[in-house]
């Protein structure tokens, strides 16, 4: 008997499936990208590579492109920032520890809707009597409101990583550390650090990657507005297919949009990777 | 002595800041139980009397339970189906890796989990209501189980490769035949990783947006973020009827995550310790 039949028969259905969620979506969008589709009605013809063409015609979509950058780069400061310093507050053992941490994980649960809900009341109820305006209503403010919402539901994930991180640093490090004089701020620099790589790999790549493709929390919370002064890339493609009727167009924004996020997670992940050493 | 202001600073900081994410949920509690004078005069002040009305109205205009019986359908199936698939794939792909078909099969995965949802999402509309799929629940179950699938893969094939292959050898001797063998012995080695994967799909299957956005546009088959996505907008002036709603739709979430957070932490940190 051979030792290695029917392995392939367990593949079968996954490939099925990814087929169907994932491969023939993908090959037919390719196909969309080339024509004119409105997104309702059933003809529509090849217009060659137009839709690629009007991309750097489009002034609505440099909007989008710098909206989505202003939140992407801002959040992932931001969270890698926050979430890196409160694992590492969360890391000393005290009472009450346990609590805290779950308190930070647990808006993780919810979903964008719902924390789009709650913090849009506290915006316009509450945050409007402090500074005089609502955040998520003026142009101005708009990402900052959207930032603080994304910091809310979506800095447990990075804490975990950061604290399971800081875990793996044996504590010897810094008691050699400790002997020769390194404390506080030089063994942050000099041993949590740079140990703290694949971390930071996993982290600020993931954080990024998926800032980029923010969509649920901002459609919630603005569907786009005031003004397209939230309309990430995400929602001016879902709106191209939904409410422009210029799906084929859309179709072209979106193929662009994920082959700039694949060279970008792969370009990241080799940078962090060989900033690591070896522990 | 300095060090030890640091430590007060530091955790002074941290709990000020626990506060701060504590501060949605209390306000939603404190809302959920309001009357809307009361919340017109004083939004922070405390209820006179607890308004449970606000509940029985919420969870008879927002439809609360054929949202929740909806979302719990879509959950429970698209965690069994990613489960069953992707613990076969994760066996034969992880016994496998010396073969170069099964490396590329499982690059081909790992290329997919980099593919944005808005890149699916208008062929997908297309191709589900050509097949008839828009709109019902097999729909969004199959959308939301092949896109968490790729991950699920390979979460079981780090696993697989841990495991002895003398188990499998001497079930084979037995007389056990390959999909046996599967389900007699290496399954229920898999469970660690079985669960972590069941707790953290279960959790985006109930969330999900995305699919759930494109695919369910019917009141019938709303889950319930969709459900809510509608009902808050709609609602925007009876805030604690929308708060009572929102309130009871986090309960279960948030029991569910309090209790299986250990296996959501060892999923989230899954690929950072090994790098």
């Amino acid at each position: 008997m051979k030792k290695t039949k029917g392995f392939f028969w367990f593949l079968l259905p996954s490939i099925l499936l990814l087929a169907f969620a994932v491969a023939i979506p993908f090959f037919s969008g390719l196909n969309i990208a080339f024509t004119d589709w409105d997104g309702i009605s059933k003809e529509y013809s090849y217009i060659g590579l137009q839709n690629f063409v009007q991309i750097f015609k489009d002034k609505n979509i440099l909007t989008s492109i710098k909206v989505t950058l202003l939140f992407a780069i801002g959040y992932t400061l931001l969270n890698n920032i926050l979430s890196l310093l409160i694992a590492i507050l969360l890391k000393q053992k005290f009472k009450g520890n346990g609590i805290i941490k779950t308190i930070f994980f647990v808006p993780m649960a919810l979903s964008a809707v719902l924390a789009a809900f709650v913090w849009g009341f506290i915006d316009r109820n509450i945050f409007s009597e402090f500074f005089g305006s609502s955040m998520l209503g003026s142009p101005k403010t708009v990402i900052m409101g959207i930032i603080i919402i994304s910091l809310w539901c979506g800095i447990g994930s990075n804490i975990m990583v950061y604290l399971a991180g800081l875990t793996n640093i044996p504590g010897d490090y810094y008691e050699a550390a400790a002997i020769d004089g390194a404390t506080g701020w030089a063994a942050f620099k000099n041993i949590t650090l740079p140990l703290l790589g694949p971390s930071f790999t996993m982290c600020i790549t993931l954080t990024l990657t998926s800032a980029l493709r923010e969509f649920g929390v901002t459609m919630s919370a603005t569907s786009g507005g005031p003004a397209r002064s939230s309309e990430m890339i995400s929602i001016f493609i879902y709106k191209n297919l939904f409410s422009y009727q210029k799906a084929g167009y859309g179709q072209a924004v979106a193929l662009l949009f994920m082959i700039i996020l694949m060279a970008l997670g792969i370009g990241l992940t080799r940078f962090f990777r060989s900033k690591e050493v070896e522990m | 002595m300095k060090r030890k202001s640091t430590v007060v600073v530091g955790r002074t900081f941290l709990i000020a800041l626990s506060i701060i994410y504590l501060f949605p949920f209390l306000i939603s509690i404190l809302l959920a139980f309001k009357s809307k004078q009361e919340t017109a005069k004083d939004v922070l002040a405390l209820p006179e009397t607890l308004h449970w009305e606000n509940f029985s109205d919420a969870i008879v205009k927002a439809n609360i339970f054929n949202s929740m019986k909806n979302s719990i359908i879509v959950t429970v199936a698209s965690v069994l189906i990613v489960l069953i698939v992707a613990s076969m794939a994760g066996y034969a792909i992880g016994r496998q890796y010396h073969k170069k078909g099964y490396r590329f099969y499982e690059s081909i995965l790992s290329a997919s989990m980099m593919i944005p949802f808005q890149t699916l999402m208008i062929p997908i509309y297309r191709m589900f209501r050509e097949i008839g799929l828009l709109n019902t629940l097999p729909g969004v179950i199959i959308l939301i189980a092949g896109i968490n699938m790729p991950f699920a893969i390979m979460m079981y094939i780090g696993f697989v490769r841990t495991i002895p292959i003398e188990l499998e050898e001497a079930a084979m001797l037995e007389g056990c035949g390959r999909f046996q063998t599967f389900t007699k012995v290496i399954f229920p080695i898999l469970k660690p990783t079985t669960v972590t994967i069941a707790v953290l799909d279960a959790l985006w299957a109930w969330n999900d947006f995305n699919a759930s956005l494109i695919i369910l546009q019917k009141n019938e088959v709303k889950t319930i973020p969709m459900q809510q996505y509608v009902f808050f907008g709609e609602h925007s002036a009876d805030y604690n009827m929308a708060f009572a709603a929102a309130v009871i739709s986090m309960i279960p979430v948030v029991v569910f995550f309090v209790i299986m957070q250990k296996h959501i932490e060892e999923g989230m940190t899954a690929g950072a310790v090994k790098g």
